[in-house]
């Protein structure tokens, strides 16, 4: 049996005991078969000397459970890692941060507390995944649209408290930004419930947010300070209609004005989502434009432009969604084309037009999620390409924060693209990279890092990558939103500003809420003081 | 069929949907597949588990749709020789299930017992491979 770092084999022993007696013993896991299952299925580091392990889980099954849990743990010092679904594959899955930590899996708490179709709110537990809450708001015909990531599998409360996103309209889509008030058990066991659930007899959990007081609630994303047990969740409610229609431009240059009023659109509440993608996609492998772009920077921009005109494929293309009334969808469509039509040469052609209730088959082959339809077909991307290759193991997403013009677009592509040209790696980006749009007001210039579960020295080339470019992003200003474990202290280190007072402010907090350091120890760059010199 | 519900831990549909719009208590839930900790009696209910099981958590990667990403992989992989969608295939063995769920292959991560518990491991095994050898 493995033990946790820092405490003797008679303490963790009695801490088992503890947590059996707690959850029951079908509920605490020791034996290897189960404590491998929390690994990171897409680990950067698998079957390498720093691969994290788990040396137990247990699984509570509600918030007494919980808290006796965290009592025992605080005790003992025995570090605990509380995972709410443990999907988060490509930013450390199920992992924690320190190897031998306790995972608190809160999977089989799954209620849905509440949901609400005429405030449009929804309370559920950490359990609860978008599938869950999906099938419980069609089961029961109420008027609300989910918002959820590619993986309709994730947990709503985990995802949120990793800053994850989605799909659909403006703040819906950041899943912290959408939350209001949560429950957390601290480390000392207590339980603490913020925003307007702080006030006895409130109602109103799940409608505002801030309650009265220093708003804490970020405390617990990205962070270790405590055990989130509960989530209120703004949801939008079911709209009339949805109109996808997409532009395409034909320069490359044209990506600086067409984010501009991209933006101007969606800053308004005019479109939902917007996704930038290029239309030369489907060219980039073959032999003739990849030649082209095996060139320095400066020339294969200019010869992938030239080439694309020639060819009258468009240069970029941006898909705008709407949501709404169905004449409102029309009218806002027509003003999108009035106002992009001022850049030459800019097309536009009407993609989909649809009307809640939005039946299974007409949303097949759709991209689900825009659409409020939680599923998987994400994984189509990395699975089997062919017969003889088992393409990616996994994934690690490369997720640097840039600013939301077309002139960090420009920069981006050049800066990354000549980077991998440099270090004679083939290149995950080009002169016609776009940006993911998921936050509301910046981009992510996105890059899977493919992972592999047998070839160690693959991933350790696309690790010593991924450090070289989050390097190089933080040189200029570009920032990671959210990385798996092994980078996290780094991504950390790249937050800077006044002598690291974020972290320093950070631990300082850290150090007076969890006192023994044991809860999710090192995440988000953030160790308890016992710990700190490891990452120093 | 008594022991079947008493096994399961669907606590949620058996409370009262009390709750109101009060700060939230556990109340109304809503747990709808529960967790199987002990093998139904028969082999009918556990194959009807099994199923429940599989379109619970395998359908959205493994249903007969090729938009779905298990299906189309193991189309390309098997090229014809075997279905690419699992409700069809009679060739599965109790081992190789369990060998799936449990560790996973390629994309496909593996599925923890808070997820589909070992009895459920097992419902999912008997339906499964309920036609294989036909």
């Amino acid at each position: 049996m493995a033990i946790p770092p820092g405490i003797n084999e008679s303490d963790f022993t009695a801490a088992l005991a503890e947590f059996e007696n707690a959850v029951g013993k079908d509920w605490v896991f020791t034996r290897d078969e189960d404590t491998r299952l929390y690994r990171d299925a897409f680990s950067p580091v698998q079957n390498e000397p720093e691969e994290i392990l788990v040396s137990a889980a247990v699984a509570p099954d509600n918030v007494e459970e919980v808290q006796a849990v965290v009592r025992t743990a605080n005790r003992y010092g025995v570090p605990i890692y509380p995972i709410s679904t443990g999907r988060n594959l490509g930013y450390g899955g199920s992992a924690p941060n320190l190897s031998g930590s306790v995972v608190l899996d809160l999977k089989r708490m799954n209620r849905v507390i509440e949901v609400d179709d005429k405030r449009h709110f929804a309370i559920v537990e950490p359990g609860v995944s978008y599938f869950d809450l999906y099938r419980y708001i069609q089961d029961r015909n109420l008027k609300v649209l989910i918002d959820c990531p590619d993986p309709g599998w994730g947990s709503v409360v985990g995802n949120s408290l990793d800053h994850g996103v989605g799909y659909t309209w403006g703040l819906y889509r950041d899943h912290f930004i959408a939350h209001s008030g949560m429950e957390v058990v601290l480390p000392n066991g207590e339980i603490m419930r913020t925003g307007m659930g702080a006030l006895p007899g409130a109602e109103s959990w799940g409608d505002y947010r801030y309650g009265f007081g220093p708003h804490v609630d970020g405390l617990f994303s990205q962070g270790g300070f405590g055990v989130v047990t509960k989530m209120g969740f703004h949801l939008m409610p079911e709209p009339e209609a949805y109109l996808k229609g997409i532009v395409t431009v034909p320069a490359r240059q044209d990506i600086v004005d067409l984010t501009a009023m991209v933006n101007q659109l969606e800053h308004q509440g005019i479109i939902g989502m917007p996704n930038y993608n290029t239309p030369l996609a489907p060219h980039l492998a073959t032999p003739e434009v990849s030649a082209m772009l095996s060139q320095p920077f400066a020339q294969a921009a200019q010869e992938l432009e030239r080439w694309a005109q020639g060819n009258e494929l468009g240069y970029y293309s941006v898909e705008l969604q709407f949501y709404g009334p169905r004449e409102t969808v029309q009218s806002n469509w027509r003003y999108a084309q009035r106002l992009i039509g001022d850049i030459p040469g800019a097309t536009f052609e009407t993609l989909h037009e649809l009307e809640w209730p939005i039946a299974a088959d007409e949303a097949e082959g759709l991209h689900k999620v825009a659409l409020g339809i939680p599923n998987l077909e994400i994984f189509r991307l990395g699975t089997r390409q062919s017969a003889d290759t088992l393409g990616w193991d996994g994934e690690m997403w490369f997720a640097p924060i840039i600013p939301k013009n077309g002139e960090a677009v420009l920069e981006a592509q050049e800066v990354f693209t000549e980077a991998f040209r440099e270090a004679g790696m083939p290149s995950f980006t080009h002169p016609a990279s776009t940006p993911q749009t998921w936050m509301y007001r910046a981009f992510v210039f996105l890059m899977g890092f493919p992972v592999s579960k047998v070839d160690v020295a693959a991933n350790q080339r696309q690790r010593e990558m991924f450090t070289h470019l989050a390097n190089l992003g933080a040189e200029h200003g570009w920032g990671e939103y959210r990385t798996p474990p092994i980078f996290q202290d780094l991504v950390m280190s790249h937050y800077s500003f006044n002598d690291h007072v974020l972290r320093r402010f950070s631990e300082t907090l850290k150090d007076a809420v969890d006192p023994n350091g044991i809860i999710s120890a090192g995440r988000g760059g953030i160790w308890p003081r016992h710990l700190r010199d490891r990452s120093a | 069929m008594k022991h079947l519900m008493t096994a399961l831990t669907i606590v949620g549909l058996l409370l009262s949907m009390s709750s109101g719009a009060q700060v939230p208590e556990d109340g109304q839930t809503s747990r709808e597949l529960g967790i199987l900790l002990e093998a139904p009696e028969s082999r009918a209910e556990l194959i009807a588990r099994g199923e429940a099981v599989y379109e619970y958590w395998c359908n959205a990667c493994h249903g007969p749709e090729m938009l779905k990403p298990g299906t189309a992989a193991l189309a390309i992989k098997y090229q014809g020789a075997l279905p690419a969608a699992l409700t069809e295939r009679t060739d599965m063995v109790p081992e190789f299930v369990e060998q799936m769920v449990r560790q996973g292959i390629s994309m496909m991560p593996f599925f923890r017992p808070t997820e589909v518990s070992n009895a459920d491991l097992g419902a999912l095994t008997a339906f499964l491979t309920d036609n294989s050898g036909d």
